[in-house]
């Protein structure tokens, strides 16, 4: 579902990712760990188009991001790790807005947002405006947004962020539903228990180089992904 | 609190220095064009102090009366009132909406100190606006009865104790402002009307002024008799004429009103910036939506962002209630203004250039109304969504230039249109003006995307900046009033060097207009498409 090959982007003089080659295939929940800076938002913002690519090439979908941009946002949603929505709109407004945009018709919408809102607790307070809402609360419209047309491909920075235990158990669900169903998930997080607990793939970077990735067995085999992680950053400082 | 006012000047000093054009991190700006924006402010200046100089030698037989005080208390009461309606919008804006009040309040920095340091950069206006109106006086004043040693220190410290003392008034403006908009639903519509009551009673205020200047040397004896009862503009004038005591009164009371109101604001900062409704409060409601297209739901958004937000809707929305306003007060004052056309030595002048006249009336209104030009960087942080979601750069372009061809377009022309009709105008006349009204409206809408584009920035953090302190704004508007003065000169060239009948004349300048709305349509559609989607 997404193929990256030999990415490299930086910035300046300063290389933030390094000829990255990563494959997320249908039904695969990868995370996407690394330290702070090591690049993991440049590549996710290159997945979607937000950056270009210095060097090599995104597909989603066998949809080049570089060449046809529309077709391949067509077939992912964004979940970034700071949701600024428009804070002019309501929730609902917000939504609609996002359905309109992907084509989504009515009645498929209503039962969508219903069903979505109703799972993240949400539904009540999807009439008010936006800016009226706290960091949690955009963050589960951003989540439901981001599942509204059903993509092939989520993209998600850390999305776990700010919400509460019942919708961080309900976006895991989310996840996994969407992974049984076909999509392809690849999302960045620093809690490694629930990375462990939740993906079957795991890819690691290290000042902006990939350097683990695999299946969860492959890579961690029988000790923990924290104590694999932190292996790998002794090692490297060493 | 000095690296709080070095961040607050550095983020004042960008507004002037970058476009900003990018938020991707690394990419190499270009070195920016200053010259342009500062030119433009510069120009504004020195066309207002000219006009400022003129407006006070107006009135220099107060001065050779020996009505010194009276002189400088109209002068001192003027520039209060000119900065407080300058400022006091953007002082609720800067103190209030700023995105990093909650950053810095975590902070241990005393609240009294983030708002002395956004209140610096307020200063700078403020003494724009008292400076403004209080130097021209200044000058004739010397002009008039001579050059006195200590007037140079004495006025100086005068306009910097006043610039305090309307300061504090807009502050207490901007909490009062603050406290309505805590707890109003739609904010951006209050905003509005209460701009429109506020300038219906300055230009009550104004419309009486000008009355008491005309022939002021007759009035003087009134005037002074009326401003005598009300003992500070009576300080305020007796101060510039070298009073001692007033000039301490006016220094002492400045500086302490303004301490008092910084030390209010402070105690009730935390508070102000509370909301007061939650969104827990909405009773959840089900609602029928329609499925639009792409860009009509982009032109919802704008339609959305437009009357939602106060900066937004006051700056930009303002023009759009005068429009029709123009008609209306045609009708209220039509036998006035047909008794007068009609008199036989004004009707031979007057009366083939009435839909001209409409035409340049329409127009000074329709240009404050670049509804394009803020729109780009009001996106401001949440572009990831329209670079994220399979929009395309032209179909945001199109959403953006749609929605104020629908919110500019329609009023114009049927403003345009039922003034033609009140005034008498023919269907000739009729169709030439409203032609104008819609072609100049996007031509406003086109240019002003264009400048929107060029001089757009993504880091600001209130949105009066992109609404009122942008350079798309400044050039927008300015650059409207050029082509609007560019356009009568061509009327007068043809009409009265070319002999061309009238209609003729204003045909011509219609078909300039369509021409140029339609070069503006060829730039945004190409360049402006490419520069949208490169951001």
């Amino acid at each position: 579902m997404l193929h990256i090959e030999h990415f490299t982007k930086r910035y300046g003089g300063k290389t933030a990712v390094d000829d990255l080659s990563l494959h997320v295939a249908p039904g695969e929940l990868c995370a996407f760990i690394g330290h702070n800076g090591a690049g993991k938002t440049t590549t996710l913002k290159a997945c979607c188009g937000l950056l270009q690519a210095d060097e090599g090439t995104v597909t989603v979908g066998g949809v080049s991001v570089k060449d046809d941009p529309l077709a391949a946002k067509r077939l992912l949603a964004y979940i970034p790790d700071n949701p600024d929505l428009y804070e002019f709109l309501s929730g609902y407004d917000f939504l609609n807005f996002v359905a309109d945009i992907y084509g989504i018709p009515k009645d498929v919408r209503a039962e969508r947002i219903g069903r979505l809102g109703d799972q993240l607790e949400i539904t009540g307070a999807l009439p008010s405006l936006i800016s009226e809402y706290s960091h949690g609360m955009k963050q589960k419209v951003a989540v439901l947004a981001a599942f509204l047309h059903e993509p092939k491909l989520l993209l998600m920075d850390e999305p776990f962020v700010g919400l509460d235990p019942v919708a961080s158990h309900q976006l895991k669900l989310l996840m996994t539903e969407h992974c049984e169903k076909g999509g392809a998930i690849l999302y960045s997080t620093h809690v490694l228990e629930v990375a462990e607990k939740l993906c079957d793939r795991v890819a690691i970077l290290q000042n902006g180089k990939l350097v683990a990735n695999g299946t969860m067995d492959e890579v961690k085999g029988d000790s923990s992904l924290e104590s694999v992680f932190l292996g790998l950053a002794e090692q490297k400082e060493a | 609190m000095g690296a709080l006012f070095r961040v607050q000047w550095r983020s004042f000093l960008r507004r002037f220095s970058q476009p900003a054009r990018s938020q991707k991190p690394g990419k190499k700006k270009k070195p920016r064009s200053k010259g342009f924006v500062i030119g433009l402010w510069i120009f504004l200046a020195v066309w207002l102090e000219l006009v400022l100089t003129i407006f006070w030698f107006a009135m220099f037989p107060l001065l050779e009366m020996g009505y010194d005080w009276l002189f400088f208390s109209l002068a001192g009461l003027a520039a209060l009132a000119l900065a407080v309606i300058g400022s006091a919008f953007l002082t609720q804006a800067t103190l209030y909406d700023a995105k990093d009040n909650e950053l810095l309040l975590a902070m241990p920095i005393p609240p009294w100190r983030i708002l002395l340091v956004r209140m610096l950069t307020l200063l700078l206006y403020t003494l724009m606006f008292v400076a403004g109106v209080l130097l021209p006086a200044c000058v004739v004043s010397v002009i008039i009865t001579g050059f006195r040693f200590w007037q140079p220190m004495v006025w100086l410290l005068l306009i910097l104790s006043l610039t305090l003392f309307a300061q504090a008034l807009c502050c207490v403006l901007g909490w009062f402002l603050r406290q309505l908009l805590l707890r109003l639903k739609n904010k951006a519509v209050a905003s509005l009307f209460g701009m429109v009551l506020f300038l219906i009673v300055y230009f009550a205020a104004y419309n009486g002024m000008m009355q008491g200047i005309e022939d002021i040397g007759a009035h003087a004896e009134d005037l002074s008799a009326a401003l005598g009862g009300f003992a500070p503009a009576v300080v305020i004038g007796r101060a510039f004429c070298g009073d001692v005591l007033c000039f301490l009164a006016v220094v002492l009371v400045s500086c302490a009103l303004f301490a008092a109101v910084v030390w209010f604001l402070a105690k009730t900062f935390s508070a102000s910036l509370e909301p007061k409704r939650r969104a827990s409060a909405a009773k959840p409601e089900k609602r029928e939506e329609r499925v639009r297209s792409t860009v009509n739901a982009l032109v919802r958004r704008e339609r959305k962002r437009f009357l939602r937000s106060p900066s937004y809707l006051t700056n930009l929305g303002f023009g759009l209630i005068l429009l029709p306003v123009l008609p209306v007060a045609a009708l209220f004052f039509r036998g006035t203004i047909l008794g007068v056309l009609e008199q036989p030595e004004v009707a031979a002048i007057l009366s083939p250039y009435i839909a001209p006249i409409c035409a340049v009336l329409l127009g000074f209104i329709l240009l404050t109304t670049p509804l394009t030009a803020p729109s780009v960087s009001l996106e401001g942080k949440t572009l990831w969504l329209l670079r994220s979601l399979p929009v395309s750069g032209r179909d945001v372009i199109r959403g953006k230039m749609r929605f104020h061809l629908l919110f500019t377009a329609p009023i114009a022309v049927l403003s345009a249109a039922a003034l033609a009709l009140i005034l008498g105008c023919g269907p000739v006349d009729t169709l030439l003006l409203a032609v104008f009204a819609a072609s100049l409206s996007a031509c406003v809408g086109y240019f002003g995307m264009a400048l929107g584009l060029r001089f757009a920035r993504f880091d600001w953090t209130n949105e009066s900046w992109p609404c009122k302190q942008s350079g798309a704004m400044t050039a927008s508007i300015l650059g409207g009033y050029a082509l609007l003065i560019l356009l009568i000169g061509i009327f007068f060239l043809l009409t009265l060097a070319l002999s061309l009948p009238v209609s003729v004349s204003f045909a011509v300048c219609d078909a300039l207009l369509v021409l140029l709305a339609f070069s503006g349509y060829r730039l945004v559609y190409g360049w402006g498409v490419q520069t949208f989607e490169s951001f």
